[in-house]
């Protein structure tokens, strides 16, 4: 138990040093080319997960995310830092029955931390830029299912390094055109305009499951009991598993950097424990703004 | 050139979209009820904690009841073999949950009930109050506190305790009545107890399966009471019964490692395993006892009830007398 605690310190610490790389990077480069912008996201989410521990069943359903966070745009690298928190109401994927349906309800709440820096990699067409680099995922995704007694509360925390790649694609409008229709008729400004498709793959899977019970009769200490160290006892750190992250963007800038991006996400991540596998797919549909920190000037 | 690239870009990204359960594998719920039978008996027999206290031949349990499925048979047939293979268990933490039924194996109700709480508030109390969880009243002409406790999942709180324990302070001792307390949050068993311990002590410990083989277990976690922040120091008798249940067993096995508590009634119901959930292939919950409560010696009665000091019984033909209380008075003298 204690070692296991340990490790998840040593984890967030990882996690709260790759953000320290990405701020003194980012505060050493040069002022003048980079692009920093603050991060606004808001997106509907479909989830869907299967935890074999305490349910053969699949559980799917819809809810919400918020998010906010930075990036830094360079002209040979790109990297930024994100937090968000969603949650979704989920129902089994029950077999159909001759008397009442066993239609049970869950409930998640999940909170994300993400990093990401990527170095451009030179291709001789201009419209096209491909970037390469590495991203950490730190996942806290908890779950609550009445239908599951002592077994309700699912928790499980989720890191995955991963390798990172990104393709974007340039449709920018770089000269003022003159759009008629009829009798409408418009001044069109330039504008910058791209296509993104984001991979993400875990490379390193760490992940914190229950041990072989689940539920666990743990040490009650008197009236000292901690409820985390109740619940986390004989949970253990395991190495396996996998995690894809993709992420298809359109996005569209003003001449002072502003803008947003539409975009589509969908991540699946299978955290195999030492036990049994949980099973986590999130489809994302959403709105990113990126708010310039200092507009450029044209 | 641009063309295909996009048109490679959206195929890639075609192709990562969207296609999590090929990736996670088959869908696993089912209605058939040979994949519902062996899902439900694999699971307890990996990690149902008390099979050999038991003497529970699970694998014989096993070719009995798989016999009486077939296919097509209907969902109440199914839930009957289910539920019958269950209480082959004999453990009221043990239960399949489907919408139209719930299976028990009533362990309280094979016993005689011990407990008319009108009895007692109609010809023992002065004046019955109302304090947090606990009801509580002085016992006419004996100078003795009554507090009455019915669940384990109402809160315990130091400040109704200390009201209480202040309102007995020159009584001659106060009687807990646990009788038909089923059970509830078992972190409140630790926080009652310290109210009547002055020292930190190891009152018992739990093991939890931890492997394949009925006999696997994990070392023993210690059950400790803390010195309580207030604490009663006079005597103390619970009252306990069949229906003394789960949390409130765990209760009476901690008095047997403390001094100053007697324990009169019956023998508790049991239930000294922690259950945990689960869920079949067809939606239906079940659960079941993973653990062991043990006494300080590592005994493991507990599942099938702790004995009290003093044994008692409640006699219905006379419903102006409570026998057990009658004892626990008795006590005093």
């Amino acid at each position: 138990m204690k070692d296991s605690r340990k490790l998840f310190l040593s984890v967030i610490q990882l996690n709260l040093l790759v953000l320290l790389f990405h701020c003194t990077i980012n505060a050493n480069a040069q002022s003048d080319t980079t692009d920093r912008s603050f991060l606004l996201e808001t997106s509907g989410i479909r989830s869907t997960y299967r935890d074999l521990a305490t349910s053969p069943l699949y559980y799917t359903g819809y809810g919400l995310s918020l998010g906010l966070g930075w990036d830094w745009k360079k002209k040979q690298s790109e990297s930024s830092v994100f937090f968000d928190l969603s949650g979704s109401i989920l129902r089994s994927v029950s077999p159909e029955s001759n008397l009442i349906p066993s239609i049970t309800r869950s409930y998640m709440a999940s909170a994300n931390f993400f990093t990401e820096y990527l170095r451009r990699i030179p291709l001789q067409n201009n419209r096209w830029r491909l970037f390469l680099g590495g991203s950490s995922n730190l996942s806290l995704p908890f779950r609550y299912n009445p239908s599951l007694g002592n077994s309700a509360l699912g928790a499980d925390p989720l890191l995955n390094l991963m390798g990172a790649g990104r393709v974007r694609f340039d449709v920018s409008r770089k000269e003022e055109r003159t759009f008629s229709f009829w009798l409408i008729s418009r001044q069109l400004v330039p504008v910058r305009r791209y296509f993104q498709l984001d991979l993400h793959a875990g490379l390193f899977n760490f992940n914190y499951r229950p041990g072989y019970a689940y539920t666990y009769d743990a040490s009650i200490q008197g009236n000292d009991t901690r409820l985390l160290n109740y619940y986390f006892d004989n949970y253990k750190w395991s190495l396996n598993g996998w995690r894809i992250q993709t992420r298809l963007s359109f996005f569209r800038e003003s001449q002072t950097g502003n803008g947003f991006q539409l975009f589509y996400a969908w991540e699946a991540t299978v955290a195999k424990g030492r036990f049994e596998p949980l099973a986590l797919a999130i489809h994302k549909i959403g709105i990113r703004l990126n708010v310039q920190r200092k507009p450029r000037i044209k | 050139m641009s063309r295909l690239a996009i048109i490679v870009v959206f195929t890639l990204a075609g192709l990562t979209f969207s296609c999590e359960k090929v990736l996670f594998g088959p869908d696993k719920a089912t209605t058939n009820p040979y994949a519902n039978f062996d899902y439900l008996w694999d699971e307890v027999d990996k990690k149902y904690s008390y099979f050999v206290l038991k003497s529970v031949d699970w694998n014989a349990i096993r070719t009995h009841y798989r016999s009486q499925l077939y296919e097509g048979m209907g969902e109440e047939e199914l839930f009957s073999v289910l539920a019958s293979m269950l209480n082959q268990l004999r453990d009221d933490h043990t239960n399949l949950i489907s919408p139209f039924s719930v299976s028990v194996y009533t362990q309280p109700q094979q016993a005689n009930l011990n407990f008319h709480p009108t009895t007692v508030w109609e010809n023992y109390i002065d004046e019955r109050i109302l304090t947090g969880s606990f009801q509580h009243g002085n016992i006419t002409g004996k100078n003795i506190g009554y507090v009455r406790y019915s669940s384990f999942s109402n809160a315990v709180s130091n400040a109704h305790l200390y009201y209480i324990f202040n309102t007995y302070a020159n009584a001659r001792g106060i009687i807990l009545d646990l009788r038909e307390n089923g059970g509830g949050n078992s972190l409140n068993v630790g926080t009652l107890l310290s109210a009547f311990s002055l020292s930190e002590i190891q009152v018992g410990s739990f093991i939890t399966r931890n492997g394949p083989e009925h006999t696997d277990f994990s070392s023993p976690e210690p059950f400790m009471v803390s010195a309580g922040s207030i604490v009663y120091t006079k005597p103390v008798v619970v009252l306990i019964d069949k229906g003394s249940y789960s949390a409130t067993t765990m209760f009476a096995l901690g008095t047997k490692a403390m001094p100053g508590i007697t324990l009169v009634g019956d023998t508790t119901g049991g239930g000294g395993g922690l259950p945990n959930g689960g869920q079949l292939p067809n939606g239906w919950s079940y659960r079941f006892s993973i653990s062991q409560l043990l006494d300080l010696v590592g005994n493991s009665y507990a599942e099938s009830g702790v004995p009290p000091d003093i044994l008692a019984d409640f006699d219905w033909s006379d419903l102006s007398k409570d026998e057990i209380l009658d004892q626990a008075i008795l006590t005093f003298e």
